[in-house]
């Protein structure tokens, strides 16, 4: 019996199990990386199963306690439109709208964001500073796992093929806490050459209590700059800053092309790192 | 395996409902195109970058070349042609044309889309949101300011309706030469009718795709293609040994003159160029070898993996000052040590002796690397045979349909002129690269044969990149020499270029003319001298593009005389003003061969300077400084060759073929008038300022003017469109044919009026006497009385036709000066133009929209490879930028507002003083923002930087 290659069912079993009997098929959202080449090439035959049809995946919504709950389906055009975004968690909107173009954030979703995990993605390490949780569902239910735990590696993520992100929880932020995103652009595929995000909490007397920084682009994969998050327990003049950035490069191994040397992106990591730390703490302060 | 099942879908398209089965990954672009045949949504790249395939699903604007049509079951699609009803259009639609927000048109549907949707949820848009929402709708042609402009004045209406066609209401005396009439063009490209060769399709037909070599150099030890031949829907594969005998090598038509030169073989004695497909060996990724032909494109694409060939590697070069060198990797039998040719232009003595006498002298190297064209629309060949008449006809979108047919006829199928008709249907931006006879076009016409169908091939975004010919590539060395009180007294070039691994048709052209006799720029230098060295390499052809030869002369020059200004102290501007050629010496020799025509440079200069606030530069420096940016301003000043040109002196260059204008014009009986050019438009409007010429000289409203062109058919000989030569050469063509129409409209008018020829003129369409002009004859009345032939004057024929040839006795000489405003990231190195002013001369213009427009375009063509654009081969000659995830095009957002404005210095060389301006204020665009990111830096001690000038480079400079 012949075989169709694309599927679109109704209902998340559905979709799980037909990842669950059918080895080598791929998941399709948005299709802004899957249906374009070289990856198109590379699906040719096999399985899509497209989750569009599932209802429940997208929307936005503010959670009881704060915070924020993303559908997987949301699209990146959605999320940088987004008032309720703009409000409680602006630097998410802000990435979302350095994606790409317009028509390709129409359709690109922030969960086929997640699970592509492409090396210059500018959604995923605004993700990790923010601390959000990914809702999981696969044959055996459902599982929440930290951003930080999903991004494994070079292309690798926690997430099996029989798995469907359904949701991103972007939890509340501590009082006095500020966060900002910044990018310098490849010119040609408009992903992160470099791309670096930050996260800030401020004590009651201006002492850093918690720092989240996560560079994209010019890393292997995006990644949090532990070194850089050493700004803890510090007062956050320039100085302590500026200290703080210029630690960007421990232990990271950078990227390069022809267009972008690894020494010149580590080079912008660490100008970034300085920016995006001075907005995330001027953020905070007003907050 | 079995086949995978079809999708059973229900979409909604333009309000109507289909019910279709689609293969699972079926592209939704190719659903809409090939089965619904809504051709006006457009493939150019199948990545997700261009845009050009931008339609609505369910209101929101997306790219259907990233969605399978599996996708949109069940969804609400518009494609351009539901976007408004046939004969109206939308108050977008009607401002784009209001505003001249088309050029060649293909990018136009995406366009229109994408600010639909945007103009949804916003309904005044600023103009950066404006730029930004459309950086994903690339177009060459570079409309963006006039698409901001089209929006921007909707918003002010406040309303999105549809509306029905406005025709212009103007008459013929408010169409004449000089006004900014709407394009009679656009219509159709705004409502997606248009065709372009994509889109044409014949019964029967068959689709081909091409095997491209994977190496840059290595012999073919064997190709196997058994297997491929099993695949789905294969009707055939050809390689170059099924090719034997039935197609002789492509052809290069320029042989430098007066010297010694080498190139590959053609049996005619003249120089040959690569085979349509290889037999024994490849000599650069990309090359052809072989040719799938099958029922569908994408079982012809399908099948291409499934080919093996047996390669040997050979040693690869790709520089062309590397190619020269002793022991270099040796690419042809019949060009010892690879060198095509060395040409020298001025005296050698005597530049090497003023730059020994000379108190400063500037020496520098530089790298241009080479650019793609990349027209948004791919190159494409529809070809046909019929047996019954041994006829061929040929569609494919070519400038030069014409030089298509005589090549291809005489020198590589070797088959009776007048058994190939060619046409060419709409063209999606040229910008030089569709300037060519491609292998493509005599070997669909042989597979056509061969097959017993028609066979259609549309190439892909890395075809173009690998195959089609890049431009610039010129490795230079400059020696400027002058004294301290700014004045400069010798020019010494050297230039090392590579043409390829094969020559293109006119590949010696630009790096010898168009550079070497250009290379003195706006400036009087008593001792210029210049010569090349051809090389051939491991890489694709070269050829001209968008500002030929000149641009890379013009940042050459622009490059030493900014570092030499600095040498001495003394304002870059000043040290121009000092050596421009002056008003007063024209016509000016300026020793390399050119012949200046007329000008006032010194005046452009100013206005520029004055336009970019040039005396206010040092305190806005200081300003910009605190804000961490690096500020500087640079001028490019240029003079370059347009007007393509003078037959004699082009063969004197080595062109073997004629460059002359051609126009036939015909009168009907009803007083109509059709208008046949031997042109070919690609964007530039052809239609609508050739019938402004009418307009003008006949007195008759553009609405009686048909422009006929790109058909062999009828159209006995044109050259095409190139070179900056449309309007001063085709159109004085039709302008002196427009004059002798007048000429024998007066002598019947006068017979019809019962009076001498001397007592009548030719007014306002009408032929009247001069002292009562109550009496007169018509336009209409004369042609009506020379069809019915019943009481002409004696000796005059029936009817009306003209035919006119024109040979300008020179090429005309644009200029300008372009000045830039950057501002230079401290820490990232990242460039931002912060002001663009553009003071430009093309002499007298037809519709100043029009020019506009492509002095628009210019600019927007000359920022790419100042700031990111540049083809790299690595060492084994991969291409590394071969798609655009690795070739970045400028988007609308990196660029400013781009403040043009004109000078209007007649030419004497063509009657209607007009000179070229399609290409001629490209070159100005790198000097002027290299120079301005020069100077940023310029306490830094940096004197020269090659293009483009990347922020890593810049990051280089700044940190040491």
């Amino acid at each position: 019996m012949s075989q169709s290659a694309y599927a679109a069912p109704r209902k998340l079993e559905e979709i799980v199990g037909l990842l669950a009997s059918n080895p080598g098929s791929h998941l399709l959202a948005g299709g802004q990386t899957l249906l374009v080449e070289p990856s198109r090439s590379q699906i040719a035959g096999s399985l899509l199963v497209d989750l569009r049809k599932v209802d429940g995946l997208s929307g936005i919504q503010s959670r009881v306690g704060g915070g924020l709950r993303i559908g997987a389906m949301t699209t990146l055009e959605a999320i940088a439109a987004s008032d309720l975004v703009h409000k409680i968690c602006p630097v998410l909107a802000d990435a979302a709208a350095a994606v790409g173009d317009a028509q390709v954030r129409n359709r690109a979703t922030i969960g086929g964001a997640i699970a592509e995990a492409d090396p210059g993605s500018d959604i995923v390490p605004v993700l990790l500073v923010l601390g959000s949780t990914l809702d999981i569902t696969g044959r055996g239910g459902s599982r929440s796992v930290e951003a930080a735990e999903f991004f494994t590696g070079p292309g690798r993520t926690a997430l099996s093929a029989t798995e469907v992100i359904t949701g991103i929880i972007i939890p509340s932020a501590k009082p006095s806490t500020g966060a900002a995103y910044e990018k310098m652009k490849d010119p040609a595929t408009l992903f992160a050459l470099c791309g670096v995000a930050a996260s800030v909490t401020l004590s009651a007397q201006g002492i850093v209590t918690q720092c989240r920084v996560a560079a994209t682009g010019s890393t292997q994969y995006p990644m949090r700059l532990q070194a850089v998050e050493r700004l803890a327990g510090a007062r956050p003049d320039d100085g302590a800053l500026g200290a703080a950035a210029s630690r960007a490069g421990e232990g990271v191994v950078f990227r390069g092309t022809f267009y972008a040397s690894s020494e010149y992106r580590a080079h912008l990591t660490r100008v970034l790192t300085e920016r995006v730390l001075k907005r995330a703490v001027a953020r905070a302060g007003v907050a | 395996m079995a086949t995978p099942e079809e999708i059973p879908i229900s979409v909604k398209v333009n309000g109507e409902v289909y019910g279709v089965s689609v293969p699972p990954h079926l592209l939704l672009s190719d659903l809409l195109r090939d089965r619904l045949g809504l051709t006006g949504t457009k493939v150019g790249c199948e990545t997700g970058h261009c845009g050009a395939c931008t339609i609505l699903v369910d209101g929101v604007s997306v790219k259907s070349c990233t969605m399978l049509a599996a996708q949109v079951d069940g969804s609400d699609l518009v494609t351009i042609e539901g976007l408004s009803a046939i004969g109206s259009m939308t108050d977008l639609q009607a401002m784009f044309w209001e505003h001249h927000g088309v050029q060649c048109g293909f990018c136009t549907p995406g366009m229109i889309l994408s600010l639909t949707d945007l103009l949804k949820r916003n309904a005044a848009p600023a103009e950066a949101e404006i730029r930004r929402w459309i950086d994903g709708n690339l177009c060459r042609c570079g409309v963006y300011q006039h698409a901001v402009n089209a929006v921007q004045s909707l918003s002010k209406s406040g309303e999105v309706n549809a509306r029905p066609r406005q025709e212009t209401k103007d008459t013929a005396a408010a169409q004449g030469l000089g006004a900014s009439i709407k394009r009679r063009e656009d219509p159709e490209f705004l409502n997606g009718d248009a065709k372009f060769t994509a889109d044409v399709c014949l019964p029967d037909m068959t689709h081909v795709a091409i095997l491209h070599s994977n190496h840059a150099h290595a012999k073919i030890k064997g190709i196997e293609t058994s297997a491929a031949a099993k695949m789905p829907g294969v009707i055939r594969i050809f390689t170059g040994a099924d090719l034997a005998g039935k197609l002789m090598p492509m052809v290069c038509i320029w042989k430098p003159a007066g010297v010694d030169s080498h190139f590959p073989p053609h049996p005619y004695g003249i120089p040959g160029a690569q085979t349509a497909l290889a037999t024994d060996r490849v000599r650069y990724v990309g090359e052809w070898i072989a040719a799938v032909v099958a029922e569908t494109r994408q079982q012809a694409y399908d099948a291409l993996p499934a080919i093996k060939v047996d390669y040997e590697p050979l040693p690869v070069v790709t520089g062309a000052e590397d190619a020269l060198k002793e022991g270099a990797p040796q690419l042809h039998d019949t060009v010892p040590g690879n060198l095509c040719t060395h040409v020298t232009y001025g005296d050698k003595a005597a530049a090497d002796a003023a730059i020994q006498s000379a108190e400063v002298v500037i020496r520098q190297k530089q790298i241009i690397p080479r650019q793609i064209h990349h027209p948004i629309e791919t190159r494409a060949t529809l070809a046909q045979y019929d047996p019954a008449t041994e006829e061929y006809s040929l569609w494919t979108n070519t400038q030069i349909p014409h030089g298509n047919r005589f090549m291809i006829c005489n020198l590589v199928l070797g088959i009776p002129y007048n058994k190939l008709r060619v046409i060419v249907p709409n063209i999606g931006g040229g910008f030089g690269s569709k300037g060519y006879l491609y292998q493509d076009a005599p070997l669909m016409l042989v597979l056509a044969k061969e097959v017993g169908r028609p066979v259609k091939w549309v190439d892909t975004r890395e075809g173009v990149a690998r195959t089609n010919v890049h431009s610039r590539g010129q490795e230079q060395y400059g020696t400027l020499a002058g004294n301290r009180d700014g004045k400069i007294s010798a020019l010494s070039v050297t230039n090392y270029v590579s043409l390829g691994a094969y020559p293109a048709s006119n590949g010696p052209g630009a790096p010898l003319v168009l550079t070497g006799r250009s290379v003195t720029g706006a400036y009087v230098i008593p001792h210029p001298f210049y010569e090349a060295y051809l090389a051939f390499s491991n890489t694709v052809s070269l050829g001209p593009a968008r500002g030929a030869g000149r641009m890379e002369a013009m940042l050459l020059i622009e490059r030493l005389v900014e570092m030499f200004a600095r040498e001495i102290g003394m304002d870059p501007a000043e040290v121009r003003r000092k050596n421009m050629v002056p008003p007063d010496k024209f016509p000016y020799e300026n020793g390399l061969g050119w012949t200046y025509d007329s000008g006032n440079y010194v005046a452009a200069l100013d206005l520029a300077l004055e336009g970019i606030g040039y005396s206010d530069i040092p305190a806005r420096k200081v300003e910009a400084r605190q804000r961490g940016k690096r500020l500087g301003v640079g001028i490019g000043s240029y003079v370059t060759i347009g007007g393509v040109g003078p037959s004699p002196r082009m063969g004197r260059e080595g062109l073997i073929g004629s460059t002359w204008g051609s126009a036939i014009i015909r009168l009907h009986q009803t007083g109509d008038v059709t208008v046949i050019t031997g042109s070919q438009p690609h964007g530039q409007g052809h239609v609508t300022t050739f019938s402004q010429i009418i307009a003008e000289q006949l007195g008759i409203s553009i609405d009686r003017v048909e422009v006929l062109h790109s058909d062999s058919h009828g159209v006995p000989y044109g050259q095409g469109s190139y070179g900056s030569r449309t309007f001063s050469v085709e159109g004085a063509a039709i302008y002196i044919a427009a004059g002798k129409v007048k000429e024998k409209a007066i002598k019947v008018g006068a017979h019809m009026l019962g009076v001498g020829e001397d007592e009548v003129i030719y007014s306002g369409g009408n032929v009247q006497l001069k002292k009562d002009p109550q009496q007169a004859k018509t336009l209409q009345d004369i042609a009506s009385a020379l069809w019915f032939a019943w009481d002409l004057p004696r000796g005059v024929e029936p009817g009306l036709e003209v035919t006119s040839y024109f040979n300008p006795e020179d090429f005309n000489f644009p200029f300008g000066t372009h000045a830039a405003l950057v501002e230079v990231d401290e820490q990232t190195g990242a460039v931002d133009i912060v002001r663009y002013v553009g003071v430009d001369d093309v002499g007298v213009v037809g519709n100043p929209q029009i020019v506009e427009g492509q002095l628009q375009g210019n600019v927007a063509f000359g920022i790419g490879p100042a700031l990111c654009e540049q083809v790299v081969y690595d060492d084994q000659g991969n291409l590394l930028t071969g798609d655009f995830r690795t070739y970045p095009i400028p988007r609308p957002s990196e660029m400013p507002k781009f403040e043009l404005s004109r000078t209007v210095t007649p030419t004497p060389v063509n009657p209607m003083g007009a000179k070229g301006a399609g290409d001629v204020s490209e070159p100005a665009v790198a000097p002027a923002i290299v120079n301005a990111v020069c100077d940023a830096l310029s306490d830094l001690e940096v004197r020269h930087m090659d293009i483009p000038v990347t922020p890593e480079k810049i990051w280089r400079v700044m940190h040491g």
